[in-house]
């Protein structure tokens, strides 16, 4: 295993009755920034914590570059926590904020100076070494926070949804620097969010979590693309659907299904359907198409956010639809539009 | 201020609070009047502070004071800064155990306490003097440095020493470099007002002292029993500005904990 | 701290834990086994058994008046610190915040300064031809002489002076949280003040109260000093009683007895202070 690597399995952890994680079993590879999404209560904090040593798992073991860490306790472990609240000493300077775990692991002076400094100029904070946090934005105070952990070099870096406290603007804006931090030191990044948006912007891959338990793992466009369960498909993202069931499958992922309201429809889906299989078909909002052909609709809603519309639309077939197009669209309710999608858009969610 | 609306609770604010310092100040114009008898004013005079000042009783007794309230503060803030850290992570029925046992020392008269350790001492044959006394003002010492450190000890980031590990350091090291810190303010505090308490102390130290040198307060207490000199106004009031003083500077960093405390929970700001 | 498992916390918990078993429980059980047993006041022999002949003989009117003399006096200084500190403390929380800080520190600073100087200084003040008689021969209150110190009366006052703070302290906590802005807006001046007092800042000032009479009335029974130097040299209050036995007689078993006593009153006392705080609507 690459020394930067996450092996999580069978992690198990309870909280008296209530089961925060069931039975995990997740691969993060080496170098990436890898995200693990879902809503409140999911788990994923949870996860993050155990990996990092401040939650003991009932069950299971984790591995990071190969070593089974689950026994040793936070201060021996090869991982630091960016925290949601950034927990800086309030006594300490920036500096000797950044400095601390330099100090733990009794590096001369010298070196602790050089790597502060780095790190410092990295998150592009030279100059307020001697500032107390209280002095900082909540911008800045953040910034700390990921110098102060990054310092010690460590194999991973967690960080469990650091951006929370900000306002749109900024968040944007350090999502930007978190990227590129990451690609700069080139160390594992493991993020918690439950802004899908926040973690697909950044992330190399994903994992979505619900309930303690994993519903997938894969790239930001995998997931939304080829969602493999419903909760899935909802959480990132809206969703036209229905029920279906597989008429024929056509191979390599491609069926037709006949629809609740009995049409044909093509779809692409995960292999191995069978056929009379019940199913869910999603199609994207912004897959729909208004234009010639297509089935009959009536626009019954519009949203205007600026760079987009978003429509609603009734038919006779298909009840109803929600639409994304462009923000230049001319759209209007009332107006009465043919509504298509390509075949790739549409996607089998292999359960009801 | 409001007077006219409240002119009843006012005239009795008035009457109490005149009550209240009226005395002291008897003493202080006492403590520089000439007449030994003090029955009416003779003139000003630093006569009692000087005699104060050169009385032997009274210097061993100042000394001992300090010697008791030093040994019983510490002792009292060890105690109370392992009890405020074990009772955060403890059970509710534990808890509520020792909140018990810390509100019991704190409403039970003085008199049982001193009588209590009286009787042990005796019956174990342990020589009375000031460790005995030291031993007793921890008792109910600690109580009142406990509930002040507790407090603080809420206003703690957990956080902070989550943080504190995740970089590397052992719980002792977390304890030197975030948590001590953390409670300074409450430690500073706690250590004026117990030191303050010690040094008033009268009960258990009369019990206690045994043959011994008196602390200064059970001098004063011999002085004003069996004679009154008006040394005693002199004395009084240099031990009252005393520990007005040393309440003062406590008083002050308890209200500042206040502050601190807002300051180190100050969540990071949500607009720049 | 939780990383360093749950026996090593538990060690924490020891240098309290063992001071206050060896320095506080074991001689508060001493106590109670010493009420049961006897001394010869000869040869200061005690024997030890389970006699109540110490209780019994506190029975003797000599002992029991000092019993009741303390509930009275402990009773009679809580009532008068109530009926002084509350307008007191009523008074502080109707001020603008600025002149609030002040009144506290005023009321404050007298309760910091040496409790032991603090009492000798009311020996001259309540002496007769002292300023109190003076202030009262004026005021055309009182004529004749105080005729108070080194009386019950004037342990009494010694007590209300001494425990004044503490009473203010927790009803200004109280009344402190009204807003009176909502009361003043809601009624007018008048008749309606009158009752809106009674019937909304009167209930609300009922813990802050509740917790002034427990850690007035409570403490005062125990009193030693405020009666040894006001009392002149008599056993008024329980305090002095069981000084008395225990250093100048040494009748170590009755002294405890009347401890144990003194304990007991207590105990019934927070018990009523309970009772009490239940059934009144909160």
């Amino acid at each position: 295993m690459e020394t930067g690597a996450v092996r999580l399995q069978a992690l198990r952890k309870t909280f008296g009755d209530l089961v925060a994680v069931q039975s995990l079993d997740l691969d993060i590879p080496e170098g990436g920034f890898f995200s693990l999404i879902g809503p409140s209560g999911c788990g994923k904090t949870t996860t993050l914590r155990m990996v990092a040593g401040l939650e003991h798992p009932d069950s299971g073991t984790i591995e990071v570059g190969g070593e089974d860490i689950t026994r040793r306790p936070p201060y021996r472990r090869p991982v630091n926590t960016v925290f949601q609240s950034y927990a800086l000493f309030p006594h300490l300077d920036v500096a000797d904020n950044v400095a601390f775990g330099l100090i733990e692991e009794r590096r001369p002076k010298a070196e602790i100076r050089e790597r502060v400094a780095e790190m410092l100029a990295l998150v592009q904070l030279t100059g307020r070494e001697r500032s107390k946090p209280s002095q900082l934005s909540g911008g800045q105070q953040q910034r700390v926070a990921l110098a102060r952990a990054l310092v010690k070099h460590p194999k991973v870096l967690l960080l469990d949804e650091p951006l929370g406290a900000l306002d749109l603007k900024l968040r944007k804006e350090l999502q930007g620097q978190l990227k590129a931090v990451q690609r700069r030191v080139g160390i594992t990044f493991m993020y918690v969010t439950h802004d899908q948006e926040e973690a697909f912007s950044m992330s190399d891959r994903v994992a979505v979590m619900h309930e303690g338990r994993l519903e997938q793992v894969g790239t930001p466009e995998d997931v939304y693309r080829q969602p493999a369960t419903l909760f899935t498909a909802d959480f990132v993202g809206a969703s036209n659907r229905t029920e279906a069931a597989v008429k024929q499958a056509l191979g390599e992922g491609r069926y037709t299904l006949k629809s609740g309201s009995g049409y044909d429809v093509r779809a692409r889906g995960p292999e191995g359907l069978a056929t009379g299989a019940a199913v869910t078909l999603i199609v994207r909002p912004e897959s729909l198409r208004l234009g010639d052909e297509g089935w009959p609709a009536t626009i019954t809603d519009v949203s205007y956010v600026g760079p987009a519309k978003h429509l609603e639309l009734e038919t006779q077939e298909l009840g109803r639809l929600r639409a994304t197009v462009g923000g230049g669209e001319p759209a209007a309710v009332g107006d009465r539009v043919n509504v298509s999608w390509p075949a790739e858009a549409a996607w089998i969610v292999g359960e009801r | 201020m409001r007077l006219r609306r409240h002119w009843f609770s006012g005239l009795i604010a008035l009457a109490v609070i005149v009550f209240l310092w009226a005395p002291l100040v008897i003493v202080a114009i006492n403590s520089v009047n000439s007449d030994t008898l003090l029955v009416s004013w003779k003139g000003f005079t630093t006569h009692w502070y000087s005699q104060a000042a050169h009385n032997g009783t009274v210097q061993s007794g100042v000394k001992q004071t300090m010697t008791i309230a030093l040994g019983s503060t510490a002792i009292s803030l060890v105690l109370a800064v392992t009890g405020a850290l074990w009772w955060r992570r403890a059970s509710p029925r534990a808890r509520r155990t020792f909140d018990g046992l810390t509100y019991l020392r704190i409403m039970l008269p003085e008199v049982v306490f001193a009588v209590a350790l009286f009787l042990l001492f005796s019956k174990i044959q342990f020589p009375l003097g000031t460790t005995a006394v030291v031993i007793g003002h921890v008792v109910w010492n600690s109580a009142y440095a406990t509930l002040i450190i507790q407090a603080r000890v809420a206003t703690l980031d957990p956080a902070l020493e989550d943080a504190a590990s995740d970089l590397g350091a052992n719980p002792w090291r977390v304890f030197r470099r975030v948590t001590l810190p953390g409670l300074l303010p409450g430690i500073v505090a706690a250590g004026l007002l117990a030191f303050t308490f010690s040094f008033d102390d009268v009960v258990t130290s009369y019990f206690l002292t045994g043959a011994g040198t008196a602390p200064l307060p059970v001098v004063l207490l011999s002085m004003i029993r069996f004679r009154i000199t008006p040394e005693i106004n002199a004395i009084g009031m240099l031990v009252m500005l005393f520990t007005v003083s040393m309440f003062a500077i406590g008083f002050i960093a308890v209200t500042q904990m206040g502050r601190g405390a807002r300051k180190a929970l100050a969540l990071p700001e949500v607009r720049q | 701290m939780r990383y360093a498992g749950r026996a090593l916390r538990s060690v924490l918990a020891l240098p309290t834990l063992a001071w206050m078993v060896l320095f506080f429980l074991v001689p508060l059980g001493l106590i109670v086994v010493y009420s049961f047993a006897t001394i010869s006041l000869v040869t200061y022999d005690i024997s030890y058994g389970w006699t109540v002949s110490n209780y019994r003989q506190i029975h003797d009117p000599l002992y029991f008046d000092t019993l009741t003399r303390s509930i009275f006096l402990s009773l009679t200084a809580t009532i008068g610190c109530l009926l002084l500190g509350f307008p007191l403390a009523y008074f502080i929380s109707r001020q603008p915040a600025r002149w609030q800080r002040l009144l506290l520190v005023l009321v404050i600073v007298p309760f910091w300064s040496s409790f032991i100087v603090r009492t000798y200084a009311m020996v001259n003040l309540i002496d007769n031809g002292g300023p109190l008689e003076d202030v009262l021969h004026t005021l055309h209150v009182w004529s004749g002489p105080l005729n108070i110190l080194y009386r019950p009366k004037g342990i009494a006052l010694g007590i209300v002076y001494s425990y004044l703070p503490l009473m203010v302290l927790p009803i200004y906590v109280s009344l402190e949280r009204i807003d009176y802005a909502l009361i003043d807006a809601a009624g007018d001046l008048g008749a309606n003040s009158r009752r809106t007092f009674r019937r909304v800042t009167l209930p609300l000032a009922m813990p802050g109260v509740a917790v002034g009479c427990i850690i007035v009335g409570i403490p005062a029974l125990g009193e030693y000093v405020i009666p040894e130097i006001l009392g002149g040299g008599k056993t008024l209050m329980l305090g002095n009683v069981i000084t008395d036995q225990f250093l100048s007689v040494g009748d170590y078993p009755f002294g405890s007895a009347i401890a144990v006593a003194l304990m007991a009153v207590m105990a019934a006392a927070l018990v009523l202070a309970r009772v009490v705080q239940r059934r009144a609507p909160v």
